[in-house]
C-alpha cells in the first residue's frame, strides 16, 4: 500500500476543516480579539501538524533508515542492565550487566556483574558481531565462538548474539515499506526486511517504526515462514540527541518464556579506551 | 597490683590501636574487596570391579577480589573441604587387571604389600586454587602467584598446554593454580606476547614458556614455545628418570562456513643430552563445532598423540603411571571425542559425551544433565558408561559410575 495515499486523506480533512472553521467565524463576526489570537494559535498548531506529518509520511525508506540508524547508532555509551528471563511457567532470573560500546556500537563489551553464579562472565562482540569472544572467570578462558554462534542464546535468555548486534540497515537487509499500523495510538511504519548474507540468521524481520521518533517500537522474527520471536519496544527516553528505548521484550514464540532488557542507566558519547574492546581485556579483574 | 594495672592499659591500648587499624583498614582494603564464593557438595558412586563404593564431599570456596587501584588487583580464593565415605583411593583399582597383574607376577611380590604403595588417601583440608597480584601498566601486565594458563583452544586435550591438565570426563571444572610469574605484553589491542616461569626449587629447573598471539583475518593464532621438565618413576626399577623437553606449540580458533574450527600441535623434543632423539613426539588436535537454530550444539574434537600406544596389548604400568600424571595427554595414539548439548527451556540442560580410545577400541559415554534451581543453584548429575574389554583396555577398564553435584553460589 502507499504511504501517501492516508496523507492526503488526512490532509483534506484536515484543511477543509479549517476551512470550515474559518468560514464559520467569518460569517458570524462575533469572535472576540482574544479568541481569534487562540484559533490563530490552535490554526497554526494545526498546520504545524499537518506539515509534519505529510513530511514524516512522505519519506523514503532510505530516509526513514536514517533517522532510525540516527537514533540506534550511539558513538559511544556506557549501560547498566537488567536483564530478566520469564520462564513460560513464570518464573524468573534477573541478571545483571554493564554494557560498553564503540564506534556506533559495532563494538560492545558486556560484563555480568550479577547474580554470583554469572559474575565476572564478560562477552566481547567486535565487527558488528562478525566476532564474539565469552570469557568466564570459572577457567580463566577465552573462547572465541564460532560465526553460527550468533545464533545462540546470549545466558540462557530469549536474546541471541545476533539480536544484539548493532544493525546496519542498508547492509544487513534487504528491505520494503510495506505498511502504516498505529500502534497504542503512534502511527508506525511497518517495513519488510530480509536479510543479507552479511544480516541476521532470519528468513525475514518485520519492524514497526514510530513515525515521531524513528525508534523500532516492534520486531518480529521469522525463521522460514513461523513467527519465532517478538520484541516490544518501550519506555522511549530523550538522550542527548538520540530517543532510545528503555525497555525491551523479547517474546519467545516457540518456547512461551520471555526477557526484559531494562536500561537503568545509559550514559552516552563517553570517551571510551579501546584497549576495553580487545580479547587481552577480558581477562582483566 | 601494678602488674594488673599494666595489663589493663595495654589492654586498653592494643584494643584502641586495633579498633584504629581496623577503622583504616575499613576505609582502604575492606572497601575495595570484594567477596564471593560457592558451596558444593559432591556424591559419586562407583562400581569397580564388582566392588561398590561412594565417596563425598563438601567444598567451600572463598574467592577474595581486590582491585586496590587501577594498577595494582588480588584474586585469591580458599577452597576447603571433607571428605566422606571411601576416602582411600588406590590407583591399582582404576588400571587395567591385566596391567596389575603383569606388575605383580613381574615384582614377584604379594599384591597387598604393592597395592600399599599406591594407596592414595582423600584429606580433609585447605588449598588456594589461586592467589595472585597482577600490575598494570600502560602496555604490560604482570600477574604473580598461584594462576590459570589455560593455555590452548582444544575442549579436552590440549597439547600446547604443558602446565594444566582438565579431566576429561568434566573438562570444565576449576583447575588448580600454576605457581608462576607472567609476564604479558600488549603489542595491540588483539596481540599479545606473553612470557611465563613456573616457579621451581631451583632456578634451573623452572619452566619456562613463550607465547605469541595475534587476530589474524578472523581467527585467533598463538604461536609458543615452551622449555619444560619433570620426573617420571620407573615402577619396575623405581629408579627416578628426569626429563627434559622443548615444545614448539601452535593453536588457533575460528569459523569456516558457519562451522567453528580450531587446533592445537605441539611438538616435543628431548632437551636432555643423555636421551636419544626418539622421544621427540607430536601431540596435535583439531576440532569442529556448530550451533543449530533451536539452540542445539555439536562438537567433536579429534586428538593424535604420536607418543601413545598403538594396541591395549602393549599397555604397562609405567604407560599408566605417566598417562596419570600431569604431562601426559592420552595413553593411545588415536582418540575421538563427540559432545551434543541442548537447552530445555531456560532451566535444563542436557549433554551427552562420548570420548573414544581408537588404539584400544575402548570408550566411555557420559550424559549429563543439569539443572538451575535458581539465579544461583546448579545441580549436576553425571553417569559413566564404560565399554570394552574389561581387563585391557583403557575405558574398558573403568567402572560404572553416576556423580551429582549441588553447587550453590554467593
Amino acid at each position: 500500500m502507499n504511504v501517501t495515499k492516508p496523507t492526503f486523506v488526512i490532509a483534506t480533512l484536515v484543511l477543509t476543516a479549517l476551512l470550515i472553521i474559518g468560514t464559520g467565524l467569518k460569517i458570524k463576526k462575533i469572535v472576540s480579539l482574544k479568541k481569534e489570537r487562540n484559533m490563530k494559535t490552535i490554526m497554526s498548531i494545526l498546520l504545524m501538524t499537518l506539515i509534519y506529518s505529510s513530511n514524516a509520511q512522505n519519506l523514503s525508506l532510505d530516509e526513514i533508515i536514517n533517522r532510525v540508524e540516527k537514533n540506534e547508532k550511539i558513538p559511544s555509551s556506557i549501560t547498566q542492565v537488567d536483564q530478566t528471563i520469564i520462564t513460560s511457567k513464570g518464573k524468573s532470573r534477573v541478571l545483571s550487566i554493564q554494557g560498553f560500546s564503540k564506534n556506533s556500537g559495532d563494538d560492545q563489551f558486556s560484563l555480568y556483574t550479577g547474580p554470583a553464579r554469572v559474575k565476572g562472565d564478560k562477552i566481547l562482540m567486535l565487527n558488528g558481531g562478525d566476532d564474539i569472544w565469552f570469557y568466564t572467570p570459572r577457567t580463566d578462558r577465552v573462547r572465541h565462538l564460532a560465526s553460527n554462534a550468533r545464533k545462540q542464546k546470549v545466558q540462557g535468555s530469549d536474546f541471541s548474539y545476533q539480536d544484539l548486534e548493532q544493525r546496519d540497515y542498508q547492509e544487513d537487509f534487504s528491505m520494503e515499506l510495506l505498511d502504516s499500523e498505529v500502534i497504542t495510538g503512534v502511527d508506525h511504519y511497518i517495513i519488510q526486511a530480509i536479510p543479507t548474507d552479511s544480516g541476521p540468521d532470519y528468513a525475514k524481520l518485520i519492524f514497526w517504526v514510530n513515525k515521531q521518533n524513528f525508534v523500532v517500537s516492534k520486531v518480529e522474527y521469522y525463521e522460514e515462514q513461523l513467527l519465532s520471536k517478538t520484541l516490544y519496544a518501550s519506555n522511549v527516553q530523550k538522550v542527548e540527541d538520540y530517543w532510545i528505548a528503555m525497555k525491551l521484550e523479547m517474546q519467545n514464540n516457540e518456547s512461551g518464556s520471555k526477557t526484559l532488557l531494562e536500561t537503568k542507566e545509559i550514559e552516552v558519547n563517553i570517551d571510551l579506551d579501546d584497549s576495553r574492546f580487545s580479547t587481552n581485556y577480558l581477562k582483566r579483574n | 597490683m601494678r602488674n594488673r594495672s599494666l595489663r589493663i592499659f595495654v589492654s586498653v591500648a592494643l584494643s584502641i590501636v586495633s579498633q584504629a587499624c581496623l577503622a583504616q583498614l575499613d576505609s582502604t582494603i575492606i572497601d575495595k574487596l570484594r567477596i564471593s564464593g560457592f558451596f558444593e557438595n559432591q556424591l559419586l558412586g562407583q562400581v569397580q570391579h564388582s566392588e561398590y563404593s561412594m565417596t563425598n564431599y563438601n567444598l567451600l570456596r572463598l574467592n577474595l577480589n581486590a582491585k586496590i587501584d587501577d594498577k595494582v588487583s588480588f584474586f585469591g580464593n580458599i577452597n576447603y573441604r571433607t571428605f566422606h565415605g571411601r576416602t582411600q583411593q588406590n590407583t591399582l583399582n582404576f588400571l587395567p587387571k591385566r596391567v596389575v597383574s603383569d606388575y605383580i607376577n613381574e615384582l614377584g611380590q604379594p599384591y597387598k604389600e604393592v597395592a600399599d604403595g599406591f594407596t592414595n588417601p582423600l584429606n580433609d583440608g585447605f588449598l588456594f586454587d589461586n592467589a595472585y597480584v597482577t600490575i598494570y601498566a600502560d602496555k604490560v601486565n604482570v600477574r604473580i602467584g598461584k594462576q590459570q594458563l589455560p593455555w590452548g583452544t582444544g575442549y579436552i586435550w590440549n597439547p600446547t598446554n604443558v602446565f594444566q591438565a582438565r579431566n576429561m570426563l568434566d573438562p570444565t571444572y576449576e583447575l588448580v593454580g600454576v605457581n608462576a610469574v607472567k609476564v604479558e605484553y600488549l603489542l595491540s589491542n588483539q596481540a599479545t606476547f606473553t612470557g611465563v616461569m613456573n616457579v621451581s626449587e631451583q632456578f634451573e629447573n623452572s619452566n619456562y614458556a613463550i607465547k605469541l598471539k595475534n587476530h589474524i583475518n578472523g581467527f585467533d593464532v598463538s604461536l609458543s614455545h615452551v622449555y619444560f621438565q619433570y620426573s617420571t618413576t620407573d615402577m619396575y626399577t623405581f629408579t627416578e628418570l628426569k626429563e627434559q623437553k622443548h615444545q614448539i606449540g601452535a593453536d588457533f580458533s575460528g569459523s569456516i562456513g558457519g562451522f567453528g574450527v580450531y587446533g592445537e600441535g605441539a611438538y616435543r623434543m628431548d632437551a636432555s643430552k643423555s636421551n636419544t632423539t626418539d622421544s621427540n613426539f607430536l601431540n596435535a588436535l583439531v576440532g569442529l563445532n556448530y550451533y543449530f537454530p533451536n539452540g542445539l550444539y555439536m562438537f567433536g574434537e579429534y586428538y593424535f598423540n604420536q607418543n601413545g600406544i598403538s594396541t591395549h596389548e602393549n599397555y604397562n604400568i609405567n604407560d599408566w603411571m605417566n598417562y596419570l600424571g600431569p604431562y601426559a595427554e592420552g595413553l593411545g595414539k588415536h582418540y575421538l571425542f563427540y559432545g551434543i548439548n541442548s537447552p530445555f527451556g531456560t532451566n535444563w540442560n542436557i549433554s551427552t559425551f562420548l570420548l573414544w580410545n581408537i588404539s584400544d577400541g575402548s570408550y566411555m559415554v557420559y550424559p549429563r544433565v543439569e539443572y538451575s534451581v535458581g539465579n544461583n543453584t546448579e545441580i549436576i548429575s553425571q553417569l559413566f558408561l564404560p565399554y570394552g574389554r574389561h581387563y585391557t583396555t583403557e575405558f574398558g577398564s573403568g567402572g560404572v559410575g553416576g556423580m551429582i553435584r549441588i553447587r550453590v553460589y554467593f
